[in-house]
């Protein structure tokens, strides 16, 4: 008798909420696969993507209800016009005035391909990566219980949840990150020119430059920043060296402790110190400046620091990987990737065909207020 | 068009809010019946006194400063041998000393369990990794628990089992030796245990009593256990340096500080919305159980 009073129920809560559904949103939103990506590390099945789970994470992503008084929201960091990072800024500034946190904001593109997320792999799920920037100190310095208490008072998100999670009180911690993770996992960046030169579409033409530039990445750099999305995913010492003014900074090293409480010093003999997960490079030429403390501002400058041979910047620790470390006849070593002036030319005319203004331009992922 | 939309959207919460009550009536007339009260009495409260050997053998006197941990996936076996998981967004609970009565005693309402005759329970110290890589839905409560003081957001299994914190009074020349151990999934150590107690007698679960259970929990033996444990210096993990070993003797030794040393089998029958208002010092983790 209980059971059917709330199956009955049940289904009017279904009704209702496809009622809604229809009304709500003026545009549909669905995963789409692009043919010449991998297959999705998403979980579809847990978290699946829906238009109004997708309008509720876009609500959040852009809400600084998220950070302590509602100082920011995420797009301060990660802002569309430069492939959702922080517009030129090398480090970051959280909710605190002058207070900058220790890395270099990532974009947020195709991170439903992705295996790990942020620069050390901190985390391996996407859906509760934004723990890390809601609760940060020098990110949005708030706690989980404050946000989903100041999202109760509002009704609109009360019914926003309801719709999105079929339930009646539906505003807490998980189905916030798991709304946050649907808009994060449409995100796709896959129309860029060189997209549609691989796939034979329309506007998909390249110059004989950037099809040299084309054969020279495969060539010298595709082996940690391969196939479709650039990067190989593996975490990676490539010479970057220590930057003295973060004396905290150990890469992977600190992921990958058993010790919560290891000093720096103890960190610094693991083989993940100054790992670092090789990053994609699509739209490269707008998530300016490089590297996971963004250090390198110019492309042509991380170039030129790859060509350890004309330009001497690589830091040789124990762990610098394999693939930047050639062995010459006489014994001696030549570190980096050697590259003529030219072959910079025609690489750097590459990495501009990757720029997906699609992406960059799309109002279905722009602030809706 | 936008005030129809809202229009709609007033209707809609109304039709919701109308049916979910409709729901909750029958639940609230009766109460939530409490299947069981598990009764965790500490060996030490907060601000207690207590002597551990550190590593250079020599016995430090402590003050317990912060005592936690989580329980999920608790298992409670009946007489046909059919184990029957508690779901963790009803059952999984953070014991936390801070939440304490005179006693040391911590107690956690088990909801839910269908009536019959148990002999024995298992549950997990920590949150195990199948958990925390499995559905999100399952996580609602765990995630509410860890949230204040359980919970590294820079890991990738962001659950703090247990801590365990103390400071040693004894030095005022040399620098403190202090006990901070954190212990979760990190790296390649996990600290995730399972703790196995078959019940003094059989355990008789029915609408018409609240049955409690009193564990017994020795603190100290997680340092010096029973045999086959292996002892552990207080300051042999994390702050000084991490040797896998002594972490995993240290883990290993969770699941044997528990006892069952009673039960009472025919307490009379609470609800758990009559507790709850009652221990208001207990923590907001029962507020959003769904
Ligand atoms: C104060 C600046 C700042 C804010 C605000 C911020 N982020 Fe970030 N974000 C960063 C930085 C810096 C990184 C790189 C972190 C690292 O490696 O430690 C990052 C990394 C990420 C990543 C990982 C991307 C990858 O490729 O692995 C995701 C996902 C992300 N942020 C989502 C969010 C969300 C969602 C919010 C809002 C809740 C947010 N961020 C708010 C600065 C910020
Ligand atoms: C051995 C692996 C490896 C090879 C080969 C390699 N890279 Fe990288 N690359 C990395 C890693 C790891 C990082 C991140 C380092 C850091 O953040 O400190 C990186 C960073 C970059 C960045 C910065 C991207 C950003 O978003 O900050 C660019 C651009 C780049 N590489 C281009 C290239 C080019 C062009 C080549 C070939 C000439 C190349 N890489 C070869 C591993 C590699």
């Amino acid at each position: 008798m209980k059971y059917y009073t709330f199956v009955l129920v049940l289904l009017q809560v279904l009704v209702s909420c496809n009622d809604v559904d229809e009304e709500y949103a003026d545009f549909e939103i669905s995963f789409e696969q692009p043919i010449n990506f991998p297959t999705p590390t998403y979980d579809f099945e847990d978290n699946p993507i829906t238009t109004d789970g997708f309008v509720l994470g876009r609500k959040l992503f852009y809400d600084n209800r998220l950070s302590l008084d509602n100082g920011i929201n995420c797009s301060e960091c990660h802002n569309q016009s430069h492939a959702f990072t922080h517009h030129g800024h090398d480090l970051s500034e959280g909710v605190h005035p002058g207070v900058f946190g220790t890395r270099n904001s990532q974009p947020i593109q195709n991170m439903a391909f992705m295996n790990d997320f942020t620069w050390d792999g901190a985390k391996d799920k996407l859906w509760d990566q934004p723990l890390i920037p809601i609760t940060e100190e020098v990110e949005m310095n708030e706690t989980m219980e404050n946000v989903v208490a100041k999202l109760q008072e509002d009704s609109e998100y009360q019914q926003l949840f309801s719709t999105v999670f079929k339930l009646e009180d539906a505003i807490n911690s998980v189905n916030l990150l798991k709304a946050l993770s649907q808009f994060m996992g449409v995100m796709v960046s896959s129309n860029s020119r060189y997209d549609k030169y691989v796939r034979g579409e329309e506007g998909g033409v390249f110059t004989d430059l950037e099809k040299e530039g084309l054969a020279l990445f495969q060539q010298k750099c595709a082996t940690c920043h391969s196939g479709e999305l650039f990067t190989n995913q593996e975490f990676i010492n490539n010479g970057i060296g220590e930057n003295t003014s973060l004396p905290d900074e150990t890469g992977r090293a600190r992921i990958s402790s058993s010790n919560p409480f290891a000093t720096v010093e103890e960190l610094k003999a693991s083989d993940d110190y100054y790992k670092f997960r090789v990053p994609s490079l699509r739209n490269v030429k707008n998530t300016y400046p490089y590297m996971h403390d963004g250090r390198l501002v110019l492309l042509s400058k991380v170039l030129d620091f790859y060509d350890d041979d004309t330009y001497p910047l690589m830091t040789k620790m124990n762990n610098l990987d394999s693939r930047l470390i050639q062995t010459n006849e006489d014994g001696t070593e030549t570190l980096g990737i050697s590259m003529t002036e030219d072959e910079k030319v025609a690489i750097l005319a590459f990495l501009e065909t990757l720029t997906d203004d699609e992406f960059i331009n799309d109002e279905r992922f722009a602030n809706p207020n | 068009m936008k005030t129809l939309k809202s229009y709609i959207m007033v209707a809609f919460a109304a039709a919701l809010l109308i049916a979910c009550d409709d729901n909750n009536e029958s639940i609230e007339s009766e109460g939530t019946h409490v299947s069981a009260v598990l009764k965790l009495q500490h060996s030490l409260g907060l601000g207690d006194e207590f002597v551990l050997t550190d590593s250079n053998d020599e016995d430090k006197t402590l003050e317990l400063s912060k005592f936690k941990y989580i329980v999920s996936d608790i298992v409670i076996t009946n007489t046909d041998d059919e184990a029957i998981a508690l779901d963790n967004n009803d059952a999984a609970q953070l014991i936390d000393l801070e939440n304490a009565d005179a006693t040391n005693q911590v107690f956690a309402y088990l909801t839910g369990i269908p009536e019959g005759s148990y002999k024995s329970i298992s549950f997990g110290i920590g949150v195990s990794q199948e958990v925390a890589d499995g559905s999100t839905e399952d996580q609602i409560k765990l995630m509410e628990l860890a949230e204040s003081d359980m919970q590294w957001t820079w890991n990738p299994n962001s659950y703090i089992f247990s801590k365990i914190e103390a400071s040693d009074i004894n030095s005022v020349e040399t620098v403190s030796n202090n006990l901070q151990i954190h212990v979760g999934n990190k790296g390649d150590f996990d600290g995730y245990r399972t703790v196995n107690l078959t019940f003094p007698e059989t355990l008789t679960l029915s609408s018409s009593v609240s049955p409690s259970v009193h564990f017994t929990v020795a603190i100290e033996e997680l340092f010096n256990p029973e045999a086959p444990g292996i002892s552990v210096a207080y300051d042999a993990i994390g702050a000084h340096g991490d040797s896998s070993d002594i972490s995993v003797n240290f883990a290993d030794n969770y699941a044997n500080i528990f006892e069952i040393h009673h039960i009472h089998p025919t307490e009379e029958a609470i609800n758990l919305e009559d507790v709850e208002e009652e221990n208001h010092s207990d923590d907001d983790s029962s507020e959003h159980s769904h």
